[in-house]
């Protein structure tokens, strides 16, 4: 009986000990998001001063009124929700497709492929030739600069192909008897029955394209093209506020304007997570069951 | 089965095929496009000339397009169409290299001209001198008679590396004080380091910025060495920094008179009179503190005292905050001076070797050199964005600020041709009357040290000054914070010693005295 209750009383204290820890470490993870709330949106001279610590001081939004006015970030947003819209639709239907062919044992020299494939993983013809190739095609300041280029994932390919691969063949067999031809298993037995792999491999990709600004700084020659990615790099840490400071006395908001940027960018992914968390949390399984 | 799969293997080879061959058409197309003309001119079309143009932006500031003034002045009066991939200064360098490596060259670029030494070597970019006197390019050669102008952007053969901005304000580094403070301390003007640390106390004491949150003195990145400019003679513990007095480069990061200047920063980090987050406070972060009124002093472009001013003057008409330039403290040779910048700028634009339009692209260089091209560029069109006043100086028209920024859109960092800064000036009067007081004053231009152009082997040579430059920057910050005593002085002068320091400051004087040997 002791010894249960010492048991008990351990337990006790290391929940305890683990609920405190978490607390701190969620504390430590929010606190940087609360303290850039607050600071965008207080009084800048109180922010100078280093006075805001949980409540804002003086409040006003004049900050994030200046982000969406002058410095049009609504530009940025824009051109970011259709590069990653349209790359993320691209992405798919290439990787999946793919995915598809390779996952078929009767496709010819299918091992060729899959060691031609993994090959470009682990070796890339680098920046430069990359550069030669997108201009070549004429895709340099377009979209389909942002979008083509990097269509295939492998890593996400070789995964998804794991998966389709553990689709059991007599479905597809069946499907056959029943005179359904390739695409017709492809749309109407596999993706069906792949849609939280196809989930979680999009949002590896749609969080990559939104997160993305090299491509776009490389390729991209019009700044009205820019994604919101790279408005932020020039805002937050270039200090590109010039449009709004050519007005002295709006040196002021320096500050209040890049916090008020993050808050603005990470908003949409903040908003969405937790919707798409549990394809997440079974993503990480995808594909590693079998090889 | 069998046969499907002998199908798809064979349309897969045929569409291949196809691919690459469409492939291999369209680069022979390029290659045919972007074919060397050695330097020929084409046959003048009846259209306007296309002229592909890369360039540095500020970043966020307007970036100019096909709808600016600027840009349609250009298509009326040069007959050029200028195709403008304009990309933010920090980003600049890399793009520029994958472009250039990419053999793709713009007919123009901009560059500084220590990159550009290389490339006129390797044959990637013109001698502009002899395309200047055969086309219509005298304004560039008679803005560069000046020698010292015209050596800072040549390569050591002479050759003219690119077409730089010449400004018609002269600025230089100095300290720049609360002159309110001042007043409100009952304190005059600092002419002696005893007196700014006085100063410096008396702030921090009776916490005029309010709040307990005064900074008595602020700067950003290494600026904030320039506190001990009188010290150490203009030096400010430079690696290589030139000595007015010995006419020569000296090495003043080991120097007796910089580590005097060490402790007494050290003194005033320890007495918390300095800024502590001077090592990683970026411009605007700095900006915004001295623009929110509470730091005492601080060290930087002269011109930044006018911005302050006019900061606080349009936050509120009657605000008590002012700024004033301090006139420098006397060095070891009780002079009073500043080094001058030099007012030709050392982002250049360069004229590639594929240009094909190089008539025109001299002619769109030169234009703003000329009274009408610099006019354009920096006050715009006459009854558009300005109009004479009775004075004789032209006056800004009333709403016309957007329109003057899609005249001068290209000079958002450096562009060519002559800066006048009038937009500001016809806004606000003469912004810039104390600057040119200050400089008349403590200008020095005979001793400014001589520009720096290396050859390729110099260049070498030069490269591991990196290497010492981050040791000595390191040890600056360990010397002022504590991290090091002044007891290892010794230590970090013979470390210094070892990295070859020697070999660099060699260099620097064989560049100065080709430069004086330079006709």
């Amino acid at each position: 009986m002791g010894k249960i209750t010492r048991i008990k009383f351990i337990n006790t204290v290391f929940h305890i000990f683990n609920y405190c820890l978490m607390s701190v470490i969620c504390c430590t993870m929010l606190y940087p998001f609360l303290y850039m709330f607050m600071a965008s949106i207080s009084d800048p001279i109180q922010v100078m001063k280093n006075k805001i610590v949980l409540i804002p001081k003086g409040i006003t939004f004049h900050a994030y009124k200046m982000i969406f006015t002058t410095l049009n970030i609504g530009q940025g947003f824009k051109n970011s929700t259709i590069y990653t819209v349209v790359g993320t639709a691209i992405n798919l239907f290439f990787t999946s497709i793919t995915a598809y062919a390779m996952a078929r044992k009767e496709l010819a020299f299918r091992r060729f492929f899959t060691k031609a494939i993994t090959f470009t993983m682990f070796f890339g013809g680098g920046l430069i030739p990359s550069y030669i190739l997108v201009k070549n095609l004429n895709m340099i300041d377009s979209i389909w600069a942002l979008t083509i280029p990097g269509a295939i994932s492998t890593w996400n390919l070789l995964v998804l192909r794991s998966f389709f691969s553990q689709i059991p063949e007599s479905l597809m067999e069946s499907a056959k008897i029943d005179g359904a031809n390739e695409m017709h298993i492809l749309y109407k037995i596999i993706f069906p029955l792949s849609l939280p792999a196809l989930a979680t491999i999009g949002l590896f990709y749609a969080v990559g394209h939104w997160n993305s600004f090299f491509s776009a700084l490389i390729f991209l020659n019009s700044s009205e093209k820019y994604p919101l990615q790279l408005m932020i790099r020039y805002i937050a840490i270039e200090g590109g506020t010039s449009d709004v400071l050519q007005n002295f006395n709006d040196i002021i908001w320096f500050q209040n304007i890049r916090y008020s940027v993050m808050i603005v960018s990470t908003l949409p992914i903040i908003m969405i997570y937790p919707f798409v968390q549990k394809f997440f949390a079974s993503g990480v399984m995808i594909g590693a069951l079998k090889g | 089965m069998g046969k499907k799969c002998l199908f798809c293997i064979v349309l897969s080879v045929v569409v291949l095929s196809v691919l690459i061959a469409g492939c291999v058409q369209m680069d022979n197309t390029f290659e045919d496009k972007a074919d060397v003309s050695g330097g020929e001119t084409s046959v003048e079309p009846a259209g306007p000339v296309k002229i592909t143009l890369l360039m540095p932006q500020h970043p966020s500031r307007h970036v100019l397009n096909e709808e600016d003034g600027f840009y349609k002045e250009i298509v009326k009066r040069l007959n050029i169409e200028l195709d403008i991939n304009m990309v933010v200064g920090s980003d600049y360098q890399a793009k520029k290299n994958m472009i250039i490596a990419s053999g793709g060259y713009p007919d123009i670029f901009c560059d500084e001209t220590k990159n550009l030494v290389s490339y006129i070597a390797e044959g990637i970019i013109m001698d502009i001198k002899p395309l200047a006197e055969q086309y219509k390019g005298q304004d560039i050669l008679n803005a560069l008679k000046d020698k010292k102008d015209r050596y800072s952007v040549s390569d050591s053969s002479g050759r003219l590396l690119g077409v730089p901005e010449i400004n018609d304000v002269i600025w230089t580094n100095s300290l720049i004080i609360r002159k309110d403070w001042l007043n409100s301390l009952n304190l005059s003007v600092p002419q002696t380091m005893d007196e700014l640390y006085q100063y410096l106390k008396r702030c921090k004491k009776s916490d005029l910025g309010g709040d307990g949150s005064t900074i008595p003195y602020a700067t950003r990145d290494l600026s904030y060495i320039g506190i001990i400019e009188s010290v150490t003679d203009n030096k400010n513990g430079n690696l290589a920094a030139w000595d007015r007095y010995e006419k020569q480069y000296v090495c003043d990061a080991i120097s007796d008179q910089y580590k005097e200047g060490l402790k007494f920063l050290n003194k005033l980090y320890s007495e918390k009179l300095m800024d502590n987050e001077y090592a990683t406070t970026k411009t605007q972060q700095w900006e915004q503190k001295v623009v929110s009124g509470i730091v005492g002093l601080t060290y930087d472009n002269i011109s930044r005292a006018v911005v302050f001013n006019y900061a606080w003057a349009q936050q509120d008409p009657n605000t008590t905050y002012e700024a004033m330039i301090v006139p420098p403290l006397k060095d070891s040779h009780g002079n009073q001076w500043h080094e001058m910048f030099s007012p030709v700028s050392q982002n250049v634009y360069a004229i590639s070797r594929k240009n094909k339009e190089i008539e025109k692209s001299i002619e769109f260089l030169n234009y703003f050199f000329t009274d009408e091209g610099a006019t354009i560029l920096n006050i715009g069109v006459e009854g558009i964005t300005y109009e004479i006043g009775e004075s004789g100086k032209p006056q800004m028209l009333v709403g016309a600020e957007d329109a003057i920024n899609s005249f001068n859109a290209p000079d958002t960092t450096s562009f060519v041709g002559y800066k006048t800064w009038q937009p500001k000036e016809m806004q606000a009067g003469d912004l810039y009357a104390p600057i040119k007081e200050f400089v008349a004053l403590y200008g020095n231009f005979e001793t400014v040290a001589p520009p720096m152009v290396y050859t390729e082997e110099e260049m070498n040579i030069i490269g591991s000054a990196t290497s010492i430059q981050k040791y000595v920057e390191t040890s600056q910050n360990e010397f002022i914070m504590g991290g090091k005593s002044f007891e290892q002085w010794d230590e970090y002068v013979n470390k210094v010693k070892e990295m070859n320091i020697e070999e660099i400051i060699k260099v620097y004087n064989a560049v100065a005295k080709r430069f004086a040997e330079f006709k």
